[in-house]
């Protein structure tokens, strides 16, 4: 009896479940469906619809760059080559050379957090793939162009302005979140975090954009000279300790010596590899 | 057939006194040859590409849309890529069973054409065992598959020969039994005898006639889609145990023929079910002209047929495989005494009423409506739980 019953619950279970799992599948067969056509057929290109601060391919605006070099001193993987010259009369900063290795850069945004005018930030581009890792190197410098100064007042060229209205709206976006520390005091502060957990290789993604976010305010002053380390180097340990090839304990010692000052030597592409 | 080829061989069409029986063989084989070329393989083709929309539409995406308008071309460039796809045969297989496997395969396919009923005129040949001519040569599928499985000398293809042989021979059985009660009734085996026993009202089916026949199609149904290999029970190519089942070794245009073979024989298993049960190519007699009446039959026919595909989509969208054990069990377990059942039960039924029962086309009829209604509020119940509108655009 008990099998006979088990017998019919299962051919009853069978036709009702498949009963309703068909009226499950049609509904959907009369639903739309959820795919984004991505290359060619979105209503909007995708780029568009992301987020102001989504890390894309980095950009640079030549117009607000200062020389300061922070950017190139905060990749951890020195994907950014810049050399800049000083006039030793006009005391002007000229840029003649200012690369990024987009194969090479990982996207961590390390380098447009210490950036002082936001010259230096990401796109929403994403599509990078080309044919050659050469065309990858993205070269924003064709001639040598004098950097930017920053100026006491409104600055008077509109595109420029509207360039650096965007590139702080950018800077301040970052320094959202804990960083509206006092300029003073980090200082010191960005010094001795490096050095504390000297043991391990960089510091957390966390302490570092508080640091150079904290450090940031600090930059513009120290633009102008720009290539003179001095006022700047409090702040180079940071980026220094980010560093891959910064090596164990001596690294808080040998940080401050090893910021390269003007040009960049031809091993610079080796610390990848390190 | 015969009197239109005797008309054109009277009219002087072939020359004077042509071999009779060579003239038949040429046209009829000639004609074979259009319908096949014109048909069966380009629908195989065609229902690969809508078979694979539909599942797309059911999984919420959207399927090949880039090959030509919609990606309707899509079968086509397949088709080109199979063909130019190198031939490998590999070296322990027996090369020459491994050489004919597909072609058997497709010769199950292929011959139950032969007695397909499209409309009053256009058939083949109208056998008198028509039936049983299409369920012994659709189970020629199995030599070919189960050569396939042997020649490869493949493990993979073993298990997937050996388990379709499994299959189909053990679904044979209640498919069979569920053909048994339409030729109670009937009294024929001939294709067009069935169909002209019923009606196009769909109250005169034979699916409707008693409750034995309603349960013996779904029966019959779901054999077919066991026969075909299609997916609650594709486990002779399961590829999650098995690579490719059978097809393991194949390549280029042989692999393709075990596909065109399972596409078709979705029309073939749609067709045969249409004969029996749907009142085959049976068309409201709207016209005097036997030319749109044919034309109408064919409509009817097809779109019968047509439903009963998407319908074997539809369950590959929506139910998962079953296990091999459970694949038997239900065969032998549940399918066999059902069909038996109906078997009888339609034996007592056309004895008590041996010109039908009058009133039970209509209640069944009734019912059946009753279940596609509340099918459709499952459906809109469905739909309205997922809060999304209906979007009825076959394309995005």
């Amino acid at each position: 009896m008990g099998a006979a019953t088990e017998y019919f619950r299962h051919i009853k279970e069978a036709v009702v479940t498949i009963f309703d799992g068909m009226a499950v599948s049609a509904s959907h067969l009369l639903r739309r469906p959820y795919t984004i056509q991505y290359p060619d057929r979105t209503p909007v290109r995708v780029q568009d619809t992301l987020p102001f601060r989504y890390r894309g391919i980095l950009d640079v605006d030549l117009e607000i760059c200062t020389g300061c070099l922070a950017c190139e001193r905060a990749c951890p993987i020195d994907c950014i080559v810049i050399v800049c010259e000083k006039n030793a009369q006009t005391r002007e900063l000229t840029i003649s050379q200012f690369d990024i290795d987009i194969a090479k850069c990982m996207y961590c945004g390390l380098c447009s957090e210490p950036c002082p005018t936001g010259s230096i930030h990401h796109t929403t581009e994403f599509e990078g793939a080309d044919f050659s890792l050469e065309s990858l190197i993205r070269r924003y410098v064709p001639e040598p162009v004098v950097a930017y100064k920053v100026k006491k007042g409104p600055e008077p060229d509109m595109h420029v302005g509207q360039l650096l209205e965007r590139g702080m709206r950018y800077v301040d976006e970052w320094a959202q979140p804990g960083g509206d520390k006092p300029p003073a005091a980090p200082v010191a502060g960005a010094a001795a975090k490096p050095a504390a957990p000297a043991a391990g290789a960089r510091p957390t993604p966390p302490a570092a954009s508080a640091a150079a976010a904290a450090a940031k305010p600090a930059a513009p002053a120290a633009a102008p000279t720009g290539i003179a380390p001095p006022p700047a180097a409090p702040a180079a340990p940071g980026g220094a300790g980010a560093m891959p090839d910064a090596t164990g304990g001596s690294a808080g010692a040998s940080a401050p010596a090893d910021p390269p000052v003007t040009t960049n030597p031809p091993g610079k592409d080796e610390p990848e590899s390190a | 057939m015969q009197n239109w080829i005797n008309r054109l061989i009277a009219a002087g069409e072939f020359g004077k006194n042509p071999p009779r029986d060579l003239v038949y063989a040429a046209v009829i084989f000639g004609l074979s040859a259009v319908v096949f070329l014109g048909v069966a393989f380009p629908f195989a083709g065609i229902v690969s590409w809508v078979e694979r929309r539909v599942w797309a539409r059911i999984q919420s995406r959207v399927g090949p849309n880039r090959v030509g308008p919609n990606g309707s071309l899509q079968w086509l460039a397949d088709g080109a890529k199979h063909v130019l796809k190198e031939d490998i045969i590999p070296d322990e297989a027996d090369a020459r069973l491994f050489k004919l496997a597909p072609y058997l395969v497709v010769l199950g396919f292929v011959l139950p054409w032969a007695v397909m009923p499209f409309s009053s005129a256009l058939i083949l040949a109208d056998l008198n065992v028509g039936v049983l001519y299409f369920t012994a040569i659709t189970a020629l599928t199995v030599v070919g598959v189960l050569m396939a499985g042997w020649a490869s000398d493949n493990k993979w293809s073993l298990i997937g020969g050996i388990r379709s042989a499994a299959q189909i021979i053990s679904y044979e059985i209640p498919a069979g039994m569920s053909i048994f009660p339409v030729v109670l009734i009937t009294g024929t085996l001939s294709m067009q005898g069935i169909i002209r026993a019923q009606e196009w009202e769909p109250y005169h089916w034979f699916l409707f006639s008693n409750p034995f026949c309603f349960v013996a199609a779904i029966v019959l149904y779901i054999s077919a889609l066991a026969e075909g290999n299609r997916t609650p029970f594709d486990l002779p190519e399961a590829e999650s145990e098995l690579v490719a089942g059978f097809a393991t070794e194949y390549s280029g245009m042989r692999y393709l023929l075990f596909f065109f073979a399972e596409w078709g024989n979705m029309f073939i298993a749609g067709a045969l079910i249409t004969t029996l049960y749907l009142g085959g190519w049976q068309a409201p007699g709207l016209s005097a002209s036997p030319l749109v009446m044919n034309v109408l039959q064919l409509l009817s026919f097809n779109i019968k047929v047509l439903f009963l595909v998407f319908t074997s989509m539809w369950v590959r969208a929506t139910l998962p495989r079953v296990r091999i054990d459970q694949m038997m069990s239900l065969c032998w377990k549940f399918f066999v005494p059902i069909a038996f059942i109906n078997m009888i039960g339609t034996a007592v039924w056309v004895a008590i009423w041996p010109d039908g029962n009058p009133v039970a086309g209509y209640v069944m009829f009734a019912l059946g409506v009753a279940i596609a209604l509340l099918f459709i509020q499952r459906v809109m119940y469905y739909l309205k739980r997922s809060r999304m509108e209906m979007y009825l655009h076959p394309t995005i």
